[in-house]
């Protein structure tokens, strides 16, 4: 008998370390990644970007990538800022250059980190000169959106909503030259009905707390998405990736943004950040060149 | 169940084993599968090329009995900030319509018509900017109804399929707005404003009073025009006043000495206008008041209102729903009769954008008409856009001679290349 009290107490005491170490490390998991969204939210304040955005179907031979067809190219000219004591909220302002049919289109967004404000959305319409404003809610309860056309879904840009997800560290280690953490994500009751996803891998370097590759599995937890981040440099201090590939497994297509330009705490006025933007066009240009100044 | 030390053990030794499996499927994890692009997608540096656009495009109609409309249309743009606060654009369209086209057929000929679709000069100072030139003024949030949107006529001369824009009229105007917080304020001022267009190169709408007597010239010339806007910006809703002193869009056949002559309305406006968003709704109205409408076939004048409630709203699956009912009353003696107008829409995108399905659907109490047309686009790729309409519509008998009589079925095919 008393050797199986000790049994007991010895399974008991096993358990109970067991489930201390996963709770720690659930832990540990979800403050690197509040730390990584607050640096990745400091790279959208006060920030000037010049994007390429590209997409095409792609076949793949001897790990060597390529597009099958002639790819879809978007460039566009964006401005952003957070704002808010936690700089949750931000104002955004996105004029596209390309493709010429889409030429002049822009596009203001004010969204919030609060769930009860409705993002606030206006757009240009250049045939009309004129600029109307978008019922789009707050966009938690409404289907993720392609990015102007992209394998990007605007649920793969957004950043924050931490309390929406229980993390868990699955790994430490080397990953090509870097040490990272592989964290998984996987969406609580609240998230699951908004979300396209079951669970989010990310590979987090150790040292500069930005994500090196995301992986993203659909409902039936098969992979769906890879995303690679590259050419990562450091600008004003912070570590941002110029080339974000996406590679959508189940449909064989990819997207690729690359930053073309870019300048990180710059000083955005806060009145560019309003309507006059998309109809002034003599005030935009003037005050984006002054951005421009900036870009590294 | 009693727990004996063997099963203890066991327990343990099963729990290791499921997290190293676990640990060998976490190990796979850190395999680099790093891949190389077997190309560099192509990055063209900005040059003045870029300023520049070109579009290229060829539609046609058919309707039963053959074609109605079958015109090629080139138009170049251009934009660009050539200087510190400066803005210049051009915009200038080329339409050829072939011999089959029925504008081209009440001219007995094919022909070809330019027009500016804009050309103007935007300077920015402090607050303010003026631009001055060729450009299209559109007020009014209720898309479909014309209750405030009034500055800017009309060309019938392009196809409405689902998009209002394609079929407004630009005119030489000085505009200026500032913007000081939460305010924006417009002022405009025309100084030879236009009416709506329905032929090229010839009188506008001629109409025969009676059968044998020569047919009365619609066309009038408008003078000047101005008017300005003021516009407060709030947290979910936007609130527009307006004022302008303005000239009719159509001219209208009045008595004068029991004479019938083409005459056009001047008159004060006054408008209001607001949007609300609520979520995914969006609420909107309109409301404007017209002193001294000219009455048809009359000598008398009446006021006039106009009232107009929309909705849009966007599904959680991104269909996007919008509908608005306008009235138009009058006040005075022998004033016509209040006419309701009911109009809706349907959009969505598919195929990563690519494919744009839309609906746009109207129905007029007075003159009783009605319309439903169902547009796609498929933008192939960056360069070419291939578009398909079919369009139903039933008229009542006395448009039947008019220039905006629609055939009950029209079928409409265009392809664009745009660069």
């Amino acid at each position: 008998m008393k050797k199986n009290g000790y049994g007991f107490n010895a399974f008991i005491i096993v358990v109970g370390l067991l489930f201390c170490i996963s709770v720690t490390k659930a832990d540990e998991a979800r403050d690197i990644m509040e730390k990584v969204d607050h640096l990745q939210r400091k790279t959208a304040d006060s920030t000037l970007t010049k994007a390429r955005l590209s997409s095409c179907k792609f076949g793949k031979s001897n790990r060597k990538v390529a597009c099958v067809e002639k790819a879809r190219v978007k460039l566009m000219e964006s401005v952003s800022t957070q704002l808010g004591s936690e700089k949750k909220d931000s104002k955004s302002i996105s004029i596209l250059l390309e493709p010429s049919s889409e030429r002049g289109i822009g596009m203001l967004t004010y969204s919030y980190d609060d769930t009860n404000k409705d993002t606030e959305s206006w757009l240009y319409l250049s045939a009309l000169g004129r600029v109307k404003r978008m019922a789009s809610g707050t966009g938690e309860d409404q289907e993720p959106v392609s990015l102007f056309g992209s394998e990007f879904t605007t649920e793969d840009m957004e950043s924050g909503k931490m309390d929406e997800y229980d993390f868990k560290i699955l790994k430490e280690g080397a990953f090509g030259k870097h040490q990272v953490w592989v964290i998984e994500a996987r969406p609580k009751t609240v998230r699951l009905q908004k979300t396209n996803y079951s669970k989010v891998l990310f590979w987090i370097d150790k040292e500069r707390y930005i994500s090196l590759k995301v992986q993203n599995y659909d409902k039936r937890e098969k992979l769906l998405k890879k995303i690679m981040f590259k050419n990562i440099e450091q600008i004003n201090g912070l570590w941002i990736a110029r080339d974000t590939t996406l590679i959508n497994i189940q449909t064989q297509r990819l997207s690729r943004m690359k930053n073309l330009e870019i300048a990180i705490g710059v000083d955005v006025d806060n009145e560019f950040l309003t309507q006059r933007t998309l109809t002034d066009f003599a005030y935009r240009e003037r005050e984006l060149e002054k951005l421009r100044q900036h870009i590294q | 169940m009693k727990m004996t030390s063997k099963k203890y053990l066991g327990w343990i030794l099963g729990f290791v084993l499921i997290s190293t499996r676990a640990l060998s499927v976490a190990e796979d994890l850190l395999e680099d599968d790093d891949f190389s692009f077997e190309e560099e997608i192509e990055v063209v540096e900005d040059n003045w090329r870029s300023a520049f656009k070109a579009t290229l495009e060829q539609s046609q109609t058919h309707i039963a009995g053959g074609l109605q409309t079958q015109r090629s249309t080139v138009r170049m743009e251009y934009e660009d900030g050539f200087a510190k606060g400066w803005y210049i654009k051009l915009d200038s369209k080329y339409r050829y319509f072939w011999h089959e086209d029925q504008l081209a057929q009440q001219q007995n000929d094919a022909y070809g018509h330019h027009q500016w679709q804009q050309a103007w000069l935007q300077y920015s100072f402090g607050a303010c900017a003026i631009k001055s030139g060729r450009q299209t003024l559109i007020w009014g949030e209720v898309e479909g109804t014309f209750a405030v949107d009034i500055v800017t006529p009309f060309d019938y001369t392009e196809q409405l399929l689902t998009e209002y824009s394609n079929i407004r009229l630009a005119q030489d105007m000085a505009f200026a707005e500032c913007f000081s917080d939460r305010i924006q304020t417009q002022l405009f001022y025309i100084p030879n404003a236009k009416t709506d267009v329905y032929r090229h190169n010839t009188s506008q709408f001629p109409v025969q009073l009676a059968p044998g007597t020569p047919a009365l010239d619609m066309d009038v010339d408008a003078e000047e025009e101005w008017g300005g806007r003021l516009k407060w910006l709030g947290d979910g809703f936007d609130i527009s006043i307006m004022v302008a002193k303005l000239y009719g869009n159509s001219p209208v056949v009045v008595f004068e000495q029991s004479l019938p002559k083409a005459d056009i309305s001047y008159f004060t406006f006054y408008g209001l206008s607001s949007s609300v968003a609520r979520g995914r709704l969006l609420m909107k109205f309109d409301a404007g008041y017209k002193t001294d409408q000219l009455t048809s076939m009359t000598s008398k004048t009446s006021n006039r209102y106009d009232v107009a409630l929309g909705l849009e709203y966007t599904t959680s699956s991104n269909h996007n729903l919008n509908g608005g009912v306008w009235r138009a009353g009058y006040k005075g003696d022998d004033a016509p009769d209040k006419t309701d107008i009911i109009t809706f829409g349907w959009s969505k995108t598919y195929l990563k954008d690519d494919l744009s399905i839309s609906l746009l659907g109207n129905w007029v109490s007075e003159p009783r008409y009605k319309s439903i047309t169902l547009q796609s686009e498929y933008q192939w790729d960056d360069y070419w856009n291939i578009s398909a309409a079919l369009g139903l519509a039933d008229s009542d008998e006395s448009m039947l001679d008019t220039p905006v009589y629609r055939p009950d079925e029209t079928l409409v095919f265009a392809i664009k290349f745009e660069f």
